[in-house]
């Protein structure tokens, strides 16, 4: 409780405050904006983060986390095109009943549905963190590669439409991880005598490269501005109907309890939980007929299980330094750069500061929510976004931030490699985020794989002799196998 | 040739290199016990063999969309050179001049279609390229590129 109590008092310093107002800020401007994201920002802040202290750096890129998983609703209320994939669900009956005129009902919903997902979610989080931390640290070295495997292997399974392809992703992203000295024997590998890659790659640089530099590329070749605010109806304020809210608490519930398990499993996380708890408010309604058309149950439903994803995907993330996506692999990197170590002793080693997260990320939710609801007239401004002001300010801070790691134009010249290799992604159509939660998770991976076999005297069936180990590479392996088989027996179906 | 069957060419022969590279460039652990440092490496170009192979020889699902058409391609050129010669320029002649150049010359570039005046764009540049200065140098104390050639 002490702890608490000591990162309350931290949060509550004015310049923590501060971040977490602008985080929030930043985050929800950039969500509510097709095309931008909140990660987008987080990227971008990255590097700058590095000369803050590690509070008020965390505090700043949690509540981007935070307000920019909440602002992504707004695009699809106002315009029927989400912010991001996060709230494709709510332009069904969000977009529908703006255009019956009651854009004012839809948002108050949203909003009030961004705080009932995020906090509480967090609020569990914070709870469960140190419980499973306590169970994690009794886990050896083979564990631990079979948990950051089974985390790869998942996000390759759902890779869109291409497993083959998340594969690529993966083994370019852990090969990206072997260039600089090797963990345990400081082997030099893939240098080529250059002094500046025997670090190996920072975060930042592929980050910037692959998430940020490469997608502005994009966005000015294919003239993708994001579409202008087409809403010309009145909004009269945060107002909702107590019927919208009482006869929803079920589906509050359930919406929450499918946001938070989906978000704890990695490469899952708002994308899919928003349309999955759409499907089961739709299942379970004795009114299905009615939804897309409108109704206040098809946005709680999305609403609250996007921002819940928010909470459950911070348990992995803290407890046992295991990154569910994009966004989470960027904050562990974050932590990496200011000198925490990511995983179970995270909690012990560094309890106030583990709560800080916590509670930076409650306090965006909170600020959410009041700007949300004082500054709802306004949030169709926030659609006519100036591209031609955003991207230039952008691409500069991109590059400029990956200089400031190093003070040497060196380091962005290996930005501007990442951006060339997002350009070649992007052409080859392989998927980002095995990339880079391989890159992220390569290092340490290797670090409990060869540890792994040390301890066990080069006895390698320890992987599959201990339990937990070999319970977690069974539903790694399976994550790959069934997708395959199921898709195999589906064609023989329809061949006879 | 599809453009997955390229892809997979490339990816072949890049996890090739790497599996000739860690065989004659990195050293073998002599800690015992230890599978040593060429392991992940020969994982990696495993994989990428593998996967490469599979795009290569495999038949493509339908056609691949183009990556860019037509004025796309010289969209995609110029904005590609313009970022070469920003960095070039950040290493010649340090941070204020070419941010500003670049702020303005993108903003004009994207502004194209909605025909941002150009004192609209310099003055928008002139901001952004203050705000870095002051928060970057004055308020968290960092440094920014001062130029070689200056």
């Amino acid at each position: 409780m002490s702890d608490v109590i000591a990162a309350l008092g931290l949060l509550l310093q004015p310049a923590t405050l501060l971040m977490c107002f602008v985080g929030m800020l930043v985050g929800l401007v950039l969500g509510a904006i097709p095309g931008l994201a909140a990660g987008l920002a987080i990227t971008v802040m990255l590097p700058i983060s590095f000369t803050m202290e590690p509070t008020q750096a965390f505090a700043l890129l949690m509540s981007i986390w935070v307000g920019g998983c909440s602002g992504s609703f707004i695009g699809s209320i106002l315009l029927g095109i989400p912010g991001t994939p996060s709230s494709l669900a709510t332009t069904f009956d969000g977009y529908a009943m703006t255009k019956r005129g009651e854009a004012s009902r839809a948002l108050s919903i949203g909003t009030l549905s961004n705080f009932l997902g995020t906090a509480p979610s967090i609020i569990i989080a914070m709870i469960a963190c140190p419980l499973i931390a306590a169970i994690a640290v009794k886990m050896g070295p083979w564990e631990y590669f079979a948990l950051s495997f089974m985390a790869i292997t998942l996000v390759v399974s759902i890779s869109k439409g291409n497993m083959v392809k998340g594969f690529v992703g993966a083994g370019m992203g852990l090969l990206l991880t072997q260039v600089g000295y090797s963990p345990i024997s400081s082997t030099e590998r893939f240098t080529f005598g250059s002094y500046y890659l025997s670090g190996g790659f920072s975060m930042s640089c592929v980050m910037i490269g692959i998430f940020a530099g490469s997608i502005i590329i994009l966005n000015y070749a294919h003239n993708n501005k994001g579409p202008k605010s087409s809403f010309n109806g009145k909004l009269t304020g945060f107002h909702i109907p107590k019927e919208d809210f009482l006869t929803n608490i079920p589906n509050i519930i359930r919406s929450f309890g499918i946001g938070l398990g989906i978000g704890f499993l990695p490469g899952m996380g708002a994308a899919l939980s928003n349309m999955v708890s759409y499907a089961t408010a739709k299942n379970s309604s004795k009114n299905p007929e009615k939804f897309g058309t409108g109704i206040a149950d098809g946005i709680w439903a999305p609403e609250v299980a996007n921002n819940a994803s928010v909470g459950g995907a911070v348990i992995p993330m803290i407890a046992l330094g295991i990154p569910g996506d994009g966004t989470t692999a960027m904050l562990l990197g974050g932590l990496t750069i200011h000198g925490i170590e990511p995983g179970p002793l995270m909690q012990k080693n560094n309890p106030v500061f583990c709560y800080m997260i916590f509670l930076s990320a409650l306090m965006a939710a909170l600020l959410c929510l009041l700007v949300e609801i004082f500054g709802i007239k306004w949030f169709p401004k926030l659609l006519d976004a100036p591209y031609h002001f955003l991207y230039p300010a952008i691409m500069v801070l991109c590059l400029l931030g990956v200089y400031i790691e190093t003070y040497n134009v060196a380091s962005i010249i290996m930005a501007c490699f990442f951006i060339a290799l997002g350009l070649y992604m992007n052409y080859a159509g392989i998927p980002t985020t095995p990339f880079i939660l391989s890159f992220v998770l390569g290092g340490q991976m290797e670090t409990y794989f060869r540890k792994a076999i040390s301890y066990g005297k080069g006895d390698w069936t320890l992987f599959f002799t201990r339990p937990v180990s070999c319970i977690l590479l069974l539903v790694a392996i399976g994550s790959v196998v069934l997708p395959i088989v199921k898709e195999q027996l589906a064609k023989r179906k329809a061949a006879n | 040739m599809h453009r997955d069957r390229i892809v997979g060419v490339i990816t072949t022969l890049l996890g090739a290199a790497i599996a000739f590279l860690t065989a004659t460039r990195v050293a073998a652990s002599n800690m015992p016990g230890d599978p040593g440092p060429r392991v992940f490496p020969y994982i990696s170009a495993g994989i990428l063999i593998l996967c490469g192979l599979i795009l290569a020889i495999r038949k493509p699902a339908g056609e691949a969309k183009p990556f860019l058409q037509g004025v796309e391609k010289k969209r995609f050129l110029v904005i590609i050179g313009v970022i070469i010669v920003y960095v070039v320029l950040l290493w010649a002649f340090g941070f204020v001049v070419p941010t500003f150049a670049m702020v303005m010359l993108l903003c004009l570039m994207f502004g194209k279609e909605e025909k941002v005046p150009v004192w609209q764009a310099a003055l928008y540049a002139a901001i952004i390229t203050g705000i870095i200065y002051v928060a970057f140098v004055m308020l968290l104390h960092l440094r920014l590129p001062v130029g070689k050639l200056l």
